[in-house]
């Protein structure tokens, strides 16, 4: 199965390199292979996805060098539970 | 700087004795809502469309995860799309996982209202805690994270059952 956004994360990583001259640090607002701009901060790019796409799925992602990660670690260990 | 304070009592209702056993037991849990973000209930508003009502649960206080997590079959009973997507790692390798705005409303905290820009959906089916003994327990459905407390100062008082108490740089 795809992963959800798989089409704009894609495009995305594609423009990474590029991107990070003149934006980095902005979030990126993506739908398909069509940017919509970039934004100051997570809200505002909300907010003009929305505005634009309304409840279609877009991509908001902050243009950096890396690919987000996070932790869970005891949702992982089966602490609190096995399955993430 | 607002402050919070979430006292566990051993019977329902404020007037009942603090229970220090039950903040060991259950942990730092709140009592929360989770709701479609501002912009997208703004927009419902909007467009004449209902906004739906809040789910309800438990959020738990987790120091160890760098972000908030929201039980990932919320969003879509909401109407959420995604906005992004993460990577964790299991023992199993790395997982993908979609991002999630959220509102989440700690309803026995008046004013306390987060918007969580983007929540990590995860599986959180099943896990429940039971915060006082004469209650069943209830659904967990978020675990805040670091990224939540990066806002936060807490002070988690053992004895008297208080944990935490928090306080936001802003509200």
């Amino acid at each position: 199965m795809e992963t959800p956004l798989q089409k704009e994360l894609d495009f995305f990583a594609a423009n990474r390199q590029e991107w990070l001259e003149s934006h980095r640090g902005e979030f990126a607002v993506v739908q398909g292979e069509t940017l919509l701009g970039f934004f100051p901060n997570f809200s505002d790019a909300y907010s003009a996805g929305v505005a634009q796409f309304g409840l279609e799925p877009f991509l908001v992602q902050e243009v950096t060098p890396n690919e987000q990660t996070a932790q869970f670690p005891a949702l992982a260990s089966g602490l609190i539970r096995a399955d993430l | 700087m607002p402050i919070y304070n979430s006292i566990h009592h051993a019977g329902p209702g404020p007037v009942s004795p603090p229970n220090p056993a039950g903040l060991v037991q259950a942990g730092a849990v709140f009592p929360i809502e989770v709701h479609v973000p501002t912009t997208i209930a703004e927009l419902l508003a909007k467009e004449g469309r209902p906004v739906p009502s809040g789910l309800a649960g438990l959020a738990l206080l987790d120091t160890g995860a760098t972000l908030t997590g929201i039980d990932a079959s919320i969003p879509p009973r909401l109407g959420v799309p995604p906005v992004g997507q993460v990577q964790t790692a299991t023992a199993g390798g790395m997982v993908q996982h979609s991002t999630f705005p959220a509102r989440l409303v700690f309803t026995s905290i008046p004013g306390l209202i987060l918007e969580a820009q983007s929540a990590v959906g995860v599986n959180l089916s099943g896990l429940t805690i039971q915060v006082a003994t004469n209650q069943p327990p209830q659904p967990v459905v978020a675990l805040l994270g670091r990224d939540v407390l990066a806002g936060w100062q807490l002070v988690w008082n053992g004895p008297r059952g208080c944990g935490p108490l928090a306080s936001r740089e802003s509200a």
